[in-house]
């Protein structure tokens, strides 16, 4: 018996991609055997939206005549689905180009029903010209023109694309005129993060990267195609935009394309859309140009997915580069003739710019950008005994792990994680590096020492990707997996150190590695002037600037400390550093209510200026940088920075993750223990509850710290009836009794059995 | 226009309910006489929130009509974009109250909904308020179609329309029971739980989704614990009664003196009361109680009913009393399934059946 309901249940919990496009498919075959035509309708619908958002909108495209057929023929579902239809509707004519089988005039036949449609319904054309003007963008400049200018006409309705999707359009067909600046005043919406959907910065990032990348301006276009690829890295729905990326790379950055190209291989492969194709395939052919002056042949497991064999030394480079070049030719040929103008072979047939990498880079280090290329990670694992290369091998296998290889003294790993997927380099038994001298945060300097006599040490280095503190875990996860023996780490990069205990630790809670976890902050200072400055170490790793400040003298040096540790840490959160001059953080000054706005300078420019004698202008920078001037900030005492919202999240997950840790540490003897709880303020606040501390006396009973505003009669001392629980727990702190001070969330680990 | 406005600013001065209706009424008529298309949609619109929120949502069933008569006849109002948004803010609480009167037939209220659906179409609005409206309904209707709406409800944007993140979340909450989904249900009720969500009519709202769902699967406890964080919040007011209805349920398994204290502080308003649903609900609630007080031999309680005045129909014995709301539950319970095409009522009103027989 067909059951929609199950049918629905299933395919809305399943991830998206294939197997959730296969279980609609599935649903439709039921839906059509019962001829239920309502859910023939729906889940043909489902299907087309599934295609078409998580996909390469090759099967939405073959669906979707059929649908409109079913939806023609039962106009009984006309109020209730042509809203849905018309969605549908809209998508296909916004591909249409990226398909050579789809001819001129059947391509004119649907607009025209479009627009029909869209007049029957009460639509606003807009959506009809906008994708007019998408359709000819990239050939027809008059045709653009003129849809364009009819675009504009129009208002907006409900069918429209969102508004980031039109400033989009806006956008590029102001680059294809030229005005790059008309193109960037209308997408500053975009850029500025106030305007997005499912594909937009992704999609405007790339054409950015492309518009500059053409246009004699490298540093750009490397700046937005790292922030392209960020988001868009193992997305079939975005193979065009890694095809436009696999260009740019195969001139400004190739060990960056290589990756971007053996990941992207496997959604290659399964991508049915051609123009997607034929623009993945062109960038990698350009890649293996590229490469071909370097190498003969290429080695990754990834590449298994291609029909193309390899030999015992690997993929020959040749080969990978008559296969792309074939497929892009032969696709770009076909639009060509389908348009009637030669645009796309063209396209390939054309001489990349040349550009000098070296110069590049170090553009990007000088430019008014926060974002700049990452730099590696490297973290050393301490271990009681040695071990050879080889057990590192068998140990990397036992793993969960996507893949694995070994070369020379080098073990490589793939590693999934919830975002991507992490490439590692792992070396066996490596002298442990020189820190004695080097400042080290995290452990005693006297634990420091007793982990570098640790008779062996691995070093891993990576790549980091995704969202900072999820990928920190997932490398702690995979440490944890591999060196279950380890004494400790020491994550050379942002230069912390962390005992074993921790790494456990936060390699099993989701919540427990901060921002904070991720860089270090460090001071240094002239007796001569009592002038301090001070500098992040390891944001870098994140593809974000480090961060200095100049302005600091010993009296105030470590409020300041304070302000750039707040700042580092929000911005690593959010993992983007904002341009130059742009605010990174609002102080307000709580008694004159003054509002200061904190934004950085580029060194070359700020110190010149503002400090010239600084000890900071003769420090060496090996990281791209920015400067806080923060002296220009009055009254520094009385500034407040504002408290990062995921920060209290993460902190509040944590508390309720560890609560039993906690609870188990109650049951023994305690010097102090405190609760933060969601207090119910009683039946004169209708049952309100309000997040109070309170103290847990040593019978478990909680007595009132705080006292609520809205609740005056709540007094200290006030026992309350809370139960703690994961549902009331915001917070805790506890010292046990052989404990020197509190432990928090954060340091949970302290409380486990073995430290106890 | 001066007189019109100020009749709008008394109405605050009187009491919520009945007496500011019957005020409202008054403006109507004058505004009406006057011909002014603004002002009689204006108060219309004064009359229906007001009995959407403070009374049985009868006399707002009555009033939508000539508002959206009024509506479609001037272009004026169309035109106006407070006016525009103010009819689909009724829209809203309508496509809900309406299937609250089994006289409103399935076609009425399906046709309801297409034209909000088409209004907010035309407006630009998200479509999130109306799967939500839908999917509450089609909860008692038709499952399949239910959970196609509430997974668009889940997809489409929250905006000026929409009921606001608590009740967002409360939908989801409802939802999740309906499917025995308890885990992700509690997911969605932590921030209304904790206090961090809140409407008019949360938490009391979310915590009688969970009752029931606990009733239903005869964990008590777990819905005693909930019955006690709602009574206080539900107790003598109109808008509750269908939660009343339930907490009697609840009672007559638990607690059948606690039940009988409740039943007698709102039975004057069940007798009031105009909506059908609200009144089913508190009768179904009331026949479990009196059956379980009948079979546990509770004599000595009824004396102390506030219900006097039915004395006579009731001749102080629970069998009778429990008659008496069964054939009224029953009838009605009739009337809404036969309108919804389902048993959807009559399995409420029998949840309690083998209890009884036992």
């Amino acid at each position: 018996m067909f059951e929609p309901q199950k049918k629905i249940h299933l395919i809305k919990n399943m991830e998206h991609g294939s197997a959730r496009l296969e279980a609609t498919a599935k649903a439709i075959q039921e839906a059509d055997e019962e001829n239920q035509h309502y859910w023939r309708l729906y889940f043909r619908y489902e299907y087309i939206i599934e295609s078409t958002m998580h996909g390469d909108n090759f099967k939405g495209l073959l669906c979707f005549p059929e649908y409109l057929r079913i939806f023609d023929e039962h106009p009984e579902y006309e109020d209730d689905m042509y809203q849905d239809m018309m969605w549908a509707f809209k998508w296909l004519v916004g591909y249409l180009d990226d398909y050579y089988q789809i001819s001129l005039e059947e391509v004119r036949h649907y607009f025209e029903e479009f627009r029909k449609r869209s007049e029957k319904y009460g639509f606003s054309l807009r959506t009809y010209y906008m994708k007019q003007a998408s359709f000819w963008l990239e050939t027809d400049r008059e045709k653009t023109d003129v849809a364009y200018a009819n675009f504009q006409q129009y208002p907006r309705s409900k069918n429209s694309d969102c508004e980031a999707c039109e400033l989009n359009v806006s956008m590029r067909v102001h680059l294809l005129r030229g005005d790059e600046q008309k193109a960037l005043e209308l997408i500053q919406p975009v850029l500025r993060h106030e305007k997005k959907c499912a594909e937009i910065p992704h999609v405007t990032y790339a054409y950015l990267a492309e518009y500059y990348f053409l246009h004699n301006n490298p540093a750009e276009a490397m700046y937005y195609a790292n922030l392209c690829q960020n988001l868009i890295q193992g997305r079939p729905e975005f193979l065009r935009e890694a095809g436009k990326l696999l260009e740019i790379y195969s001139v400004l950055d190739v060990n960056q394309g290589w990756k971007l190209l053996k990941y992207s291989a496997e959604l290659f492969m399964q991508c049915r859309n051609p123009k997607m194709k034929m623009l993945f395939a062109s960038g990698a052919w350009r890649m293996m140009q590229s490469l071909s002056g370097q190498l003969e042949f290429v080695q990754s497991p990834l590449l298994g997915v291609l029909p193309v064999a390899p030999s015992g030394d690997g993929w020959s480079v040749q080969e990978l580069q008559e296969f792309f070049y074939e497929i892009a030719h032969d696709i770009a040929e076909k639009l060509d003739n389908r348009n009637g103008i030669p645009c796309y072979v063209p396209a390939m047939e054309s001489t990349l710019p040349e550009y000098d990498t070296e110069t590049t880079l170090e553009k990007i280090n000088k430019s008014v950008r926060g974002i700049v290329r990452k730099s590696q990670t490297t973290i050393a694992v301490f271990l009681n005994r040695k071990i050879s290369l080889e057990e590192l091998e068998q140990r990397i296998q036992k793993a969960e792990i996507l893949y694995s290889s070994r070369k020379e003294n080098i073990c490589y790993a793939s590693v999934r994680t919830a975002e991507s997927v992490l490439d590692l380099a792992l070396s066996a038994d490596v002298s442990a590096p020189p820190l004695e001298n080097a400042p080290v945060q995290g452990m005693e300097q006297e634990q420091i020492q007793t982990l570098l006599e640790s008779p062996c040490c691995c070093v891993l280095g990576t790549e980091l990707s995704g969202t900072p503190q999820k990928t920190y875990y997932s490398i702690l996860k995979f440490l944890n997996a591999l060196f279950p023996e380890m004494n400790g780490i020491v994550n050379l990069t942002a230069l912390k150190a962390y005992p074993a205990e921790w790494v456990r630790f936060a390699g099993t809670y989701e919540n427990a590695v901060s921002a904070h976890d991720l860089y270090s902050v460090y001071l240094s200072g002239s007796e001569e002037s009592g002038e301090v400055y001070g500098t992040t170490v390891g944001l870098c790793a994140f593809g974000l600037r480090e961060l200095e400040f100049i302005g600091a003298d010993t009296e105030n040096f470590g409020h300041f400390a304070g302000i750039l540790d707040k700042i580092s840490a929000g911005c690593l959160e959010k993992n983007h550093l904002p341009d130059e001059n742009q605010r990174i953080s609002r102080c307000r000054n709580e008694e004159t209510e003054e509002e200061f706005e904190i934004k950085w300078k580029n060194p070359e420019t700020a110190l010149k200026d503002v400090a010239p004698d600084s000890i900071a202008v003769s420090a060496e920078r090996e990281m791209p940088s920015g400067i806080l001037n923060l002296h220009t900030i009055p009254e520094i005492e009385k500034i407040e920075l504002p408290l990062s919202q995921n920060d209290r999240s993460r902190r509040i997950r944590l508390a309720e993750e560890t609560l039993a840790l906690f609870q188990n540490a109650l049951k023994k003897p305690f010097v102090k223990a405190f609760v933060r709880l969601a207090v119910s303020l009683g039946e004169a606040h209708d049952w309100e509850t309000e997040p109070l501390w309170a103290e847990v006396a040593p019978d478990g009973s909680l007595l009132l710290m705080e006292t609520s505003d809205d609740a005056p009669e709540l007094q200290k001392g006030n026992p309350i009836e809370t139960e703690i629980s994961e549902d009331t727990i915001y917070d805790w702190r506890i010292q046990p009794a052989e404990a020197d001070g509190m432990i928090l969330p954060e340091d949970a680990y302290l409380l486990e059995e073995e430290h106890t | 226009m001066h007189e019109l406005e100020s009749m709008e600013h008394e109405f605050y001065l009187f009491d919520r309910g009945e007496p500011r209706l019957r005020r409202i009424r008054e403006a109507i008529t004058e505004a009406d006489s006057r011909n002014l298309p603004e002002w009689q949609f204006r108060f219309r619109y004064d009359y229906l929130e007001e009995s959407i929120f403070c009374g049985d949502r009868y006399y707002a069933m009555i009033i939508f009509p000539e508002m959206l008569s009024l509506y479609e006849k001037h272009e004026s109002l169309h035109q106006n974009a407070r006016t525009a948004h103010d009819m689909l803010i009724c829209f809203k609480w309508i496509v809900e109250a309406a299937p609250e009167f089994p006289q409103i037939s399935r076609k009425e209220i399906d046709s309801y909904f297409r034209l909000f659906k088409k209004m907010l179409i035309e407006q630009g609005k998200s479509l999130s308020i109306y799967y939500m409206k839908h999917c509450l309904f089609y909860m008692k209707v038709d499952e399949a179609i239910a959970a196609a709406d509430f997974y668009r409800f889940l997809e489409e944007p929250l905006d000026d329309v929409s009921d606001g993140k608590a009740l967002y979340y409360d939908q989801q909450v409802m939802y999740y029971l309906s499917i025995d989904e308890e885990e992700k249900a509690l997911e969605s009720a932590k921030l209304i739980f904790a206090g961090k969500l809140r409407s008019n009519a949360l938490p009391q709202a979310t915590y009688h989704d969970f009752i029931r769902y606990y009733l239903e699967r005869e964990q008590y406890p777990h819905a005693v614990h909930y019955a006690f964080l709602t009574e206080r919040r539900v107790v003598c007011d109109p808008y509750y009664l269908d939660i009343i209805g339930t907490l009697l349920t609840l009672y007559s398994q638990t607690k059948i003196p606690d039940g009988v204290k409740l039943f007698s502080m709102h039975y004057e308003l069940y007798l009031t009361s105009k909506n059908p649903l609200m009144k089913m609900l508190f009768a179904i609630g009331a026949y479990h109680l009196f059956r379980a007080m009948d079979k546990e031999k509770h004599h000595v309680i009824l004396e102390q009913l506030k219900v006097a005045r039915d004395a006579l129909v009731f001749q102080n014995s629970p069998e009778r009393i429990a008659e008496h709301f069964y054939q009224e539950a029953d009838s009605a319970v009739q009337k809404f399934d036969t309108r919804n095409g389902t048993d959807y009522y009559a399995r409420m009103l029998h949840l309690l059946d083998d209890k009884f027989q036992s």
